[in-house]
Parts: C-alpha cells; structure tokens; sequence
C-alpha cells in the first residue's frame, strides 16, 4: 500500500476493486485465471502439486475442493513431521524412537494453530479476502510444506544421527534444516498471498516472526526432543533462549544431572 | 459467526479506506472482547480471580481513556482546524481502539503459551523470566498500538494538503491518551499482580499517588541502587 493510498480517509470512496469487497458479496477468486489442481486430492497429489505447483493448492483452498485438500495437507503434515521425528529420534533411542515423532508432529501443529488467530486478523488487516477456512488452509500448506523438505532433510539428519555424539552440533543441525524448510513453507504462504491480491504484506512479516519465536519456544516447552530425560515432558519451565543455552553447555550426552537434552 | 464477521469488517474497512458500516456498539463490543481476551491471559500468570479481574480492567481501561479524553480531543481537532464531528471524533477513537484490541486478542493464544512456559516468581527468585514476559508483553501492545493509531489517522478527514494537520491531531490525540491511559493504568492496577501481594480488583491505595510518580521513584531507586518494590 502507497503512501497515497494510507492517507486516504474514512469517509472519501475507496479505492475502485475496494466497494466490490463487502462480506455479503462473494469473495473475489485469488486467480484471474482460475488454475485447479491437475492431480489427485490425495496425499500423492498433493504432495506433488505443493512442490511443482504450489498455486494450484492455493485456489484449492479459496475455491475448490478445500476440506480435502485441508485433510491430505494436515494427513501429510502428520507423516512428514512424524517420519523426520523418527530420524531426530534416532540420535537417542530407546523412547525417543516414538516420543520425538509424536512430539515433533504434535509441537509443529500446535505451534501453527497457536498462531492462526494472528494470522487470520493480521491477513485481515492487510487487506486479503481470505475466509477463516482459507486462512486455516493456508497455515496447514505452510505446515505440510515444511514438513516435506524435513523429509528431504532427513537422509541427512540421518548421517550425522549416526556419526556424532554431540547433541550441540546435532541440535543446531535440525534446528538449521527446520529454519530453510520454514523458510519455504512461508515462501508459499506469501505468494499465495501476492497472487491473491495486490496489498501489502507487512503483517504477515510480523506474524512470521511470531511464528517462528512461538515454533522455538516448542523445542523448549516439549524437551527433550533430541537427548533422553527421566520424565517424557519436562517438570521445568524454560525459555527456549535458556535451554539452547543448557544444551550448548553439555555439548555431549548426559552431562547435566544425568540429562541429555 | 456474528463476531468473526464484525471482526472481518473492521480490519478489511480500515485498510480499504472504507465508510465503516460498524456503530459505536460494535467498536465496544470488539474492544470488550479483544482487549478483554488478553487481560485474563496476562492475568493467568498470577491466577484466575487475577485474570477474571483483567477480562474485565482493560477493556474498562481503554473505554475510561477513550471518553475521558474525547471531548478535549475534539475542541483540539477543531482549534487547529479540522472540520470533525464530535460523534465521528468518538467513532475513530473507538475504531482505533477496537483494531488494537482485536490485535491483542488474536495473539492471547500467544500469550497463553508464554504463560505456560513461564515460570512462577517466587520470593528470592530470578526475576529474568518475568522481564522477559513484560518484555514480550510490551512489544505485543506498542506494535498494535502502532497499528491502531495509523489506522485513526487514516480516518480523519485530511486531503493531500494537510496532512500535516491530520499528524498534528493525531499526536496531540496520542498525547493526551497516553497522559490518560498511564494514569488509570496506576489507578485500575495490578494487571500482572505481583505474587507478594494479594489479589485484588484494585489496591486500596489506588488513589494515592500516580504513575508519573511511581515511574520517577522507580528510576531514583535503580540509580541509588535500592531494592524496589514489585512493580504490577
């Protein structure tokens, strides 16, 4: 949004696309030309659309068949952050063979869902005609997204799983990985965004950084993830600052209290 | 369903530069419920009654601030000379209140989570994980406060020559809430409620004294280097 048009008041007539945009009225498809899914709405077709043609599940979302995209992306979301916590799991074992699927494809969906009224009122304030169903869809896609090139990370999580000891270096590995997964999953979020209409974008900025500090706080609030602990949830509260600090200190397994987390 | 639609309304109209078809009562509505959202979730920290109290202090908060303040606002808006009806004066006010509170609201989810990762303070504790929710709890306000406030400049009825005139109304406007809003903040408080003290509505000296003055006693004792108080 210009200058111009911020400063433009209350009581003079919107911009022309604007008096079309009422709630009564139907909302404006997000494609000029409409562009479904050439695929299944499976878990296969979707997977392939959101890597070739991510498009495609966006105008799912606002217009087509948007439940069962919705399902198949949170289906999707579940194995993928399931599979990755398998291979985090790994460095452990034991336990952590099904506390870190089930922690990791817990924390990432809570932590998207923590968000969503953020989302949806910041997308709002930029100007999107988005439903709360499509704003819903939308965060499932970043989520699936991600959790796809987790599965693309995961052969190599796998190699350094096997060959090191230090929960430091490992730690900031899938923290590094998760972060240019993120990285992507937004990227999809922001261009369904740009092609639906021409505002602004700030907010989403904003909320991405939310997100993020939200998704961090999740590595500390369901600890350990990566090590092993006498109890499967921590009976400690920590900030996320304070435990990366804790796991830099131990460096390797098990130095602290007999922990490794 | 009615109030996703008000809350929809709101945010889209005020970024498309729209006639809002929102009344008065739908701004208070909105702001009861986004602002009062976020005040049970601060309030949580320190227990239920503490948060029952907030659902119901910060709304109340920003309603006290917005009228008493609004009939100054508006002979300010006119002594520099922009043409604004007193109601259409309240009504930004209020629309920009209302953004700001449905901002908070949508993050108490946030601020929930905050709450549960957060340690309790206790006597002889560390303070950290307290500054660090003030902390957090500050940059959720002034960012939707920021918002809010760029939003009711938008609604004053400026044209491309005086827009300095639009900024001139709106940082007077600011001014005088801010001189408001920080005294009924004192007077209504505690918000986070320190765990020293007992819950209450409001502190039997709620009348005594000000914020101004606390502020001033605060920065006497950190640079004499004293023990203070819990500040709530």
């Amino acid at each position: 949004m210009n200058e111009e048009e911020n400063n433009k008041p209350l009581n003079k007539p919107g911009p022309p696309h604007a008096a079309a945009n009422g709630l009564n009225e139907k909302p404006k498809p997000l494609f000029k030309e409409p562009e479904p899914m050439t695929t299944k709405k499976g878990i296969i077709g979707v997977f392939e659309t959101l890597l070739k043609s991510p498009h495609q599940i966006v105008y799912e979302l606002d217009q087509g068949e948007r439940k069962k995209v919705m399902f198949s992306m949170f289906i999707l979301s579940l194995l993928s952050f399931g599979f990755y916590g398998l291979i985090a799991g790994l460095f452990s074992g034991g336990t952590q063979l099904w506390a870190a699927p089930a922690k990791i494809a817990f924390g990432s969906i809570a932590s998207g869902l923590i968000c969503l009224p953020s989302l949806y009122i910041f997308l709002c304030l930029s100007g999107k005609n988005y439903s709360l169903g499509a704003t819903t869809g939308l965060l499932f896609g970043l989520l699936c997204l991600t959790g796809i090139l987790l599965i693309g990370f995961a052969p190599v999580a796998w190699v350094f799983s096997a060959s090191t000891n230090s929960i430091y270096l490992i730690s900031f590995l899938h923290i590094l990985f998760w972060v240019i997964a993120i990285f992507f999953g937004v990227r999809f979020l922001t261009s369904g965004l740009k092609t639906a209409t021409e505002s602004s974008s700030e907010f989403v900025a904003v909320w991405v950084i939310i997100y993020i500090l939200v998704s961090f706080q999740m590595t500390a609030t369901l600890r350990p993830i990566i090590g092993t602990a006498d109890d499967f949830l921590p009976t400690e509260k920590k900030f996320f600052l304070e435990h990366w600090s804790s796991a830099h200190q131990v460096k390797s397994q098990g130095e602290i209290k007999g922990r490794k987390e | 369903m009615i109030f996703i639609n008000k809350v929809t309304r709101l945010c889209r109209d005020s970024f498309l530069c729209e006639k809002s078809p929102l009344k008065a009562t739908d701004y208070l509505l909105l702001i009861f419920i986004g602002a009062g959202l976020y005040g049970f979730s601060i309030g949580l920290w320190r227990g239920e009654r503490q948060a029952v109290f907030n659902f119901i202090k910060f709304p109340l908060l920003i309603m006290l601030t917005t009228y008493t303040t609004s009939l100054l606002n508006w002979m300010i808006a006119q002594l520099l000379g922009l043409q604004l009806s007193f109601n259409n004066a309240v009504k930004a006010m209020l629309k920009s209140y209302a953004v700001f509170s449905i901002i908070v609201g949508s993050l108490s989810t946030v601020s929930l989570f905050i709450l549960i990762n957060t340690p309790a303070l206790i006597e002889g504790g560390s303070v950290t994980p307290y500054r660090i929710v003030l902390l957090l709890h500050v940059l959720f306000i002034a960012g939707a406060g920021i918002i809010g406030n760029i939003r009711m400049y938008q609604d004053l009825p400026t044209t491309p020559n005086s827009k300095a005139l639009g900024k001139l109304v709106l940082s007077c406007w600011i001014l005088a809430h801010l001189l408001t809003g920080s005294q009924y903040s004192w007077n209504l408080r505690p918000f986070f409620g320190s765990p020293l003290l007992p819950t209450q509505f409001i502190r039997p000296n709620a009348f005594e004294g000000s914020f101004f003055e606390a502020v001033y006693n605060t920065i006497s004792e950190v640079t004499n280097s004293q023990p203070g108080e819990h500040h709530e």
